[in-house]
């Protein structure tokens, strides 16, 4: 059911159950109609939500001739939220009202909705209308959308010209050369309007509208239909706006724009486009600048020309020095993307003009540079190779491990497997633990956590022996820690380095450790025993029948007295675990289920205390069904 | 879910807005067998998937809230006003209805029931999610009465939830004042304090001129709306004071107790600590009267303004005590307002 | 981890202009998450949304507040003054949420000839600085809180020669809270914002300070009129019998204060001098006019539950266009079932004059009698919305004062 209960925040809405079933049958139709009248907003809302069950339930002919006009009559001047949902589901209408040969008379009133100044409201009745277009035959399209489109253009009304530019879409490959030609210059209209909004959104729609004339219209004898001398002026008119919130959207335009020239193999046009976009790049404006910064290796991608790459490189370095962060942010970013375009056209220019200028980004002053740097520099190590990355990375790399902010840290950690498989990581390792121990202290919870989801990778990397003398006490040490998840946290890494490691290792590294605890003072206190029971039961699933019955159990075993119920309950939750594991293996350790662990559930099923009782019960439940099959 | 059919055309109905307040509560109090009356794993399925529902921050139904506070009134009526708590326990302080940040709370100190509870009152008011913060901690109650406890704060009463917040939550929620009725007839059943083994002295507020020893308050009538004046209304309203000896409010109403009456009373009660919530404090615990009285707050960044931490404290087997403070909670993916919305104010 | 907070702030800005509509969008917002009945509620959990995100940021530094796309750029004059939407000054569908602002942007307010020279931070600012501005038409400069660790921001503004500080922060700590009791000798406000702060300054000619410590100073010790809650008598006279034979219980009050934190404070004047003269009155016209807003803030330096027996809150807010500023610190006191009051200073401030105008105004009313005056289902309501108890409670007194500089 669509109900409240799947948005935490739609607080109006009457709360109902998220596993009752659908009560929409329930509700006579003449109830939903009165309800759509209802003085309360929360029931129009609902009402509107099963608007298809009373189509359904009315037929087509009452649908269009009642619910329809009673829709248009009410819809519009009712809130917001009613109308947004009523739009939303007039857009499944076309079969309820008879089908496509009735589907234009749907469109009066998502004509009446976008006329709503709302965003949200706006965007589903123009949804609601494109998928209703596609149900339209050419004779309806001609006779009743393109109107449609000239009404809500041409009215002098804002909102309207927003809800126009979303339409093209739906017709412009559907129509005949002549109308096409005619909504491009109406679409030229819009991109010149007098509200900044509504050129935005024809900007925003206009890549779009590109890609589709490219992909219709691409060979020699139709490529007239595209109409180049319309588009670049409409791209021309956005560079040239006097809105950066609009001119930023000339990018994805360009990028259109090239991207079709790139299709058709034609070049004669790069060099005045190239010459726009270095206008862009150079823009006062940083949200312009960021714009060219975030898709710089899309638009050198559909240059597709090695001498434009080349060219474009002080451009890059120039971003990457630019005096916003946030354009150096999203520069960063393209870095490994951008160096392997650059490398393909020449091998220098990387090491010799970017590296130094990584190296300076690397000690940026703003630590959100530095963070999306540290996530992409590992990048740039199979570019440059092994002796280059020594050289000239690998200083970048040891920095950053020591940065103060320690997102910087852990994204250089969380990357490093390019570097692994370039250089290897033993390289790095000196710096590598004095970073990871700090991160591993860090007085913030979730970047501890956040270090110890990596140490899987970082241990497959550095290998069993620089593991154990440099990390293994760390893992250790984790577990023991005051906030519960990061205990968890590092119940769960053990059993991903047993995974890798394997068993042998799983005995002596942590079994042996785990059991060592249990000899100190500390397990007299709940949490160290609790914890050394997780991490025992997390490692069932993944250690042999003959570790569990000669390790794991006896322990277990011994706490299932524990003066703790809350000890004694995950005693009886382990032992099914473990009773599943022997079942599986068969083998002779089946005696340790029926001859031990069967009583001592059996034993628990009596305890004092009521959850015990209960998920000893559960177990025993769970151990006679194994038995049974 | 095997729920009586019954019971989910109530749901229906009840969810229908159109239904009239009055009519609704007629109707509910003719509500077929309750879930309190069937089977005891269909009551525990039926509870794990309200707490499901509730830990992802979704409400009740109000039939279903009406059916969780009929279950809980049954567990609570058979707590002591002194509610004997077994140590290894954590023990926090006010939530105010910030359900996201008791949510990271046990994250910080472990599930339920793995961990035990004791939770010193004012879950509601102040914050956004009273409802779902309420609904959520009744539930762990019934369905783990032994692991977690849950005491009655100031704001658990029907004059306070008017005032600041509560009130205004559940009709936003619900259409209607029936699941504010449901929960402070509920509250009225919740236990006034606790004792940790026989050796921390728990409550919301403080002490009380009229309680000298703990067997005073297993004479309250607890049951009833908090009293405006009395020992009940001192045990939930009271603070510690630097000022030795009984004081008064310069408001005119309540006390304030001094370090003298603290010695005075965990000496005669053989107690070691009184653990208390109340008052909001910046590190989220604060020591008062020379480690006789702490003041435990749990609810970081009070009102969404304060930028305070929270802290909860563990209390070991061994009585070793431990706090651990924490922050709001994150939050991915909700939906943020980057700016402050200047008017034009006159 | 790289979120790209600033791409989804950039997606929104697509969908409609967001600045020349800052409401609808942040309307729509509201919308997706608590659609109908309760537009105050919605803004409150806007803002509460808000401060949440700040204090996330501020506790974890290394995330990347989400307010990227403010960060500074400053747009050339003539893109801010570009001609505005006729279409968007009539709405045809519509729920505001908060109604004065909803078309002033788009209003193309009138401007001054002549505009100042605008500088963002203050001249005499020091250290960082996050002062985001309208990145879209230049015109709206707000400053958003930044937070670092812990939660707090310092926005300024310089606008000619006048120069503004802010200062956000969190509550004090036991230790902050200690000095200031030993200074005040009073118990702090249980919300105390003692690092907040609003700071005006022109050369060394004019300065004043808003700050709680300064207005904690003046609220009253012993006072002759001391507030009690609606049931005190009650529970006096209740306690006397029962303690009549305990010696321990003294029924006397330890140097009472005025608990409601009611202060006449107007803030710390450092630098100029007043001349009282109450014709002296505020260009209302001016500064009903919707000129951009260059410069805004709203904070709060005290505010205590009255142990739950009301509110008392003591708010500023500041907005500076680039012809003048208004600050407006009020007082809001509920004592419930006892009285209201509110207690507003107004600070103007011409910048083309240098005249500076301030307001002292103060408000009460008993409770009952203003509850007669609510209606609607849930009349109590009323009585928490501080506009609308400013709007009905009668003015006890009104001084005003001005300089020129």
């Amino acid at each position: 059911m669509e109900t409240a209960s799947s948005t935490t925040t739609s607080n109006s809405q009457p709360i109902v159950d998220a596993q009752q079933p659908s009560t929409e049958e329930l509700y006579p139709i003449a109830l939903l109609m009165d309800e759509l009248r209802h003085d309360d907003v929360a029931s129009r809302v609902q009402a509107v939500k099963r608007l298809g069950t009373i189509a359904i339930a009315l037929g087509h002919e009452r649908t269009r001739n009642e619910l329809i006009s009673f829709l248009e009559e009410v819809i519009p001047d009712d809130e917001d939220e009613v109308i947004a949902i009523a739009a939303e589901e007039l857009g499944k209408f076309v079969p309820y009202v008879g089908g496509p040969k009735y589907a234009t008379l749907l469109t009066p009133v998502l004509e009446k909705i976008a006329a709503c100044e709302e965003p949200i409201v706006r965007e589903k009745a123009v949804d609601s209308l494109n998928i209703i277009c596609e149900s339209l035959d050419e004779e309806q399209i001609q006779h009743d959308f393109i109107p449609l489109i000239h009404r809500l253009a041409k009215e002098r009304w804002f909102s309207l010209h927003i809800a126009a530019t979303g339409l093209f879409k739906s017709v412009l490959i559907r129509v005949n050369p002549e109308t096409r030609l005619e909504l491009l210059k109406l679409y030229f209209e819009l991109i010149q309007d007098d509200s900044p909004m509504v050129r935005k959104s024809a900007a925003t729609h206009l890549p779009e509208l590109i890609d589709l004339l490219a992909e219709n219209f691409n060979s020699p004898d139709l490529i007239e239909e595209f109409h180049w001398d319309l588009i670049i002026s409409m791209y021309e008119t956005l560079v040239n706006d006097n809105q950066d919130s609009v001119k930023f959207l000339s990018i994805d335009v360009l990028i259109s724009i090239l991207s079709f020239l790139k299709r058709i193999n034609e070049t004669s046009r790069n060099e005045d486009l190239f010459k726009s976009l270095i206008t862009l790049i150079n823009d006062p404006s940083w949200r312009v600048r960021y714009m060219v910064a975030d898709r710089f290796e899309k638009l050198v991608l559909n240059f597709n020309d090695k001498t434009y790459t080349l060219k474009l490189v002080p451009n890059f370095i120039a971003l990457m020095k630019d005096n916003e962060a946030e354009v150096r942010k999203a520069v960063s970013k393209q870095l490994p993307g951008f160096c392997t375009l650059i490398n393909e056209a020449d091998s220098s220019i990387v090491l010799n003009e970017i590296v130094p200028v990584v190296s300076q980004l690397s000690m940026d002053e703003s630590e959100t540079v530095r963070s999306a740097l540290a996530s992409e520099v590992t990048g740039l190590a199979p570019i440059l190779g092994k002796e280059s990355t020594i050289e000239h990375l690998l200083p970048v790399f040891v920095e950053m491990l020591k940065d103060e902010f320690s997102e910087v840290r852990l994204n250089i950690i969380s990357n490093l497997q390019l570097v692994n498989e370039v250089i290897g990581i033993q390289l790095l390792s000196e710096s590598l633990l004095p970073a990871i121990t700090a991160l591993a202290n860090d007085k913030l919870w979730r970047v501890r956590l956040a270090i110890i989801e990596q140490i899987p990778l970082l241990a497959e990397q550095l290998g069993v022996a620089f593991f154990d003398e440099a990390l293994g006490q760390l893992c250790m040490e984790w577990l023991w820690d005051p906030v519960y998840s990061i205990r968890e946290a590092a119940v769960i890494n053990l059993q991903k380095l047993t995974e890798f490691f394997g068993e042998e290792w799983c005995k002596v590294e942590l079994i042996k450790r785990i059991l060592d605890k249990s000899q100190t003072k500390e397990f007299d206190n709940f949490i160290c025993r609790i914890t050394c029971l997780f991490a025992f039961t997390k490692l069932i699933p993944v250690l042999s029948p003959n570790v569990i019955s000669q390790d794991i159990y006896p322990f277990i075993d011994e706490l299932k007295d524990d003066q703790v119920p809350n000890i004694r309950f995950n005693v009886a939750k382990s032992l099914l675990l473990i009773v599943k594991k022997l079942y599986i293996s068969e083998g002779d350790s089946s005696e340790i289920v029926l001859d031990k662990i069967k009583p001592t559930l059996e034993k628990m099923c009596t305890d004092e205390d009521v959850d015990v009782r209960y998920y000893a019960s559960e177990s025993l439940k769970g151990l006679e069904e194994l038995e049974k099959s | 879910m095997d729920i009586d059919t019954d019971i989910q055309m109530e749901d229906a109905i009840d969810t229908s807005p159109s239904t009239a307040t009055s009519t609704t509560s007629t109707k509910l109090t003719s509500l077929p067998p309750t879930l309190s009356q069937t089977s005891p794993t269909t009551q525990i399925n039926t509870l794990d998937g309200w707490i499901e529902q509730l830990s992802q921050c979704k409400p009740l139904s109000e039939s279903s809230i009406k059916q969780l506070c009929n279950m809980a009134i049954d567990t609570f009526k058979d707590e002591q006003n002194v509610q004997p708590v077994q140590v290894p326990v954590t023990i926090c302080g006010d939530i105010h209805g910030q359900f996201h940040d008791l949510m990271e709370l046990f994250k910080i100190g472990g599930p339920c029931p793995d961990t035990n509870y004791l939770f010193m009152g004012d879950y509601v008011d102040r914050g956004y999610y009273s409802v779902e913060t309420v609904s959520y901690l009744v539930c762990m109650k019934i369905r783990y009465p032994k692991r977690i406890t849950i005491l009655r704060g100031n704001h658990e009463s029907r004059q306070i939830t008017q005032v600041y917040g509560f009130y205004d939550e559940c009709f936003r929620k619900y259409g209607s004042a029936n699941v504010w009725k449901i929960f402070t007839d509920l509250f009225d059943y919740f236990p006034i304090t606790a004792l940790v083994d026989n050796s921390i002295f728990c409550l919301h507020g403080g002490l009380s001129p009229m309680i000298e020893s703990i067997d005073q308050v297993r004479e309250l009538n607890r049951i009833q709306e908090v009293p405006h004046e009395g020992p009940m209304c001192d045990l939930l309203w009271s603070d510690p004071d630097d000022r030795g000896g009984w004081g008064i409010s310069p408001r005119g109403a309540g006390f304030t107790f001094g370090q003298d009456i603290s010695e005075q009373f965990n000496h005669t009660n053989g107690l070691s600590l009184i653990a208390r919530a109340h008052q909001l404090v910046m590190e989220g615990y604060s020591w008062s009267h020379q480690d006789l009285v702490v003041t435990i707050f749990s609810a970081p960044n009070y009102c969404y303004r304060c930028g305070n931490q929270a802290a909860i404290m563990e209390v070991n087997e061994n009585h070793n005590r431990d706090f651990l403070q924490y922050d709001p909670s994150i939050r991915p993916g909700e939906p943020t307002v980057t700016r402050k919305t200047p008017d034009y104010f006159l | 981890m790289s979120a790209d907070n600033r791409f989804s702030s950039e997606k929104t800005t697509r969908d409609e202009d967001q600045t020349r509509e800052p409401i609808r969008s942040s309307k729509s917002t509201l919308k997706a998450d608590t659609p109908t009945s309760s537009s105050i509620g919605s803004v409150f959990v806007n803002s509460a949304r808000e401060m949440h995100q700040l204090t996330t940021n501020a506790r974890f530094p290394n995330k990347k507040p989400t307010q990227s796309i403010l960060s500074p750029s400053f747009l050339s004059a003539s893109s801010a003054n570009r001609s505005s939407n006729k279409h968007t000054q009539t709405s045809s569908i519509s729920t505001t949420t908060i109604p004065s602002f909803q078309t002033s942007l788009n209003k193309a307010a009138t401007r001054p000839q002549s505009t100042p020279v605008v500088q963002v931070p203050a001249k005499g600012h020091t250290g960082a600085c996050n002062n985001p501005q309208c990145s879209d038409c230049g015109a709206v400069i707000i400053p958003s809180p930044r937070a670092t660790l812990p939660l707090q921001d310092t926005p300024s503004i310089s606008i000619s020669d006048w120069e503004i500080y802010t200062s956000r922060n969190p509550i004090l700590n036991a230790t902050e809270i200690e000095t200031y009791e030993s200074i005040l000798s009073i118990p702090v406000p249980e919300m105390i914002f003692g690092n907040n702060k609003v700071e005006i300054k022109y050369l060394d000619k004019f300065h004043i300070n808003y700050n709680s410590l300064d207005a904690l100073k003046l609220v009253a010790l012993n006072p002759s009129d001391l507030i009690q809650v609606s049931y005190a008598n009650e529970w006096f006279q209740s306690r006397q019998q029962k303690h009549a034979s305990n010696d321990e219980v003294l029924l006397e009050m330890y140097r009472p204060f005025d608990w409601t934190y009611s202060t006449n404070y107007q803030g710390t004047l450092l630098k100029g001098k007043f001349i009282r003269d109450d014709t002296m009155n505020i260009p209302l016209e001016k500064l009903k006019r919707q000129d951009p807003i260059l410069f805004f803030d709203d904070m709060i330096l005290y505010e205590d539950e009255l142990g739950d027996n009301g509110i008392s809150i003591m708010n500023i807010k500041i907005r500076a266009m680039h012809s003048c500023l208004l600050l407006l610190q009020r007082l809001f006191v509920r004592v419930d079932n006892v009285l209201i009051r509110i207690y507003d200073t107004r600070l103007y401030i011409d910048f083309e004059t240098n005249l500076v105008v301030r307001e002292f105004k103060r408000q009460e009313l008993d409770y009952d009698s203003l509850l007669k005056l609510c209606t609607g289902n849930d009349p109590r309501s009323l009585m928490r919305d501080i506009n609308w108890c400013s709007s009905e409670l009668p003015v006890i007194d009104v001084q005003r004062e001005y300089m020129t500089i």
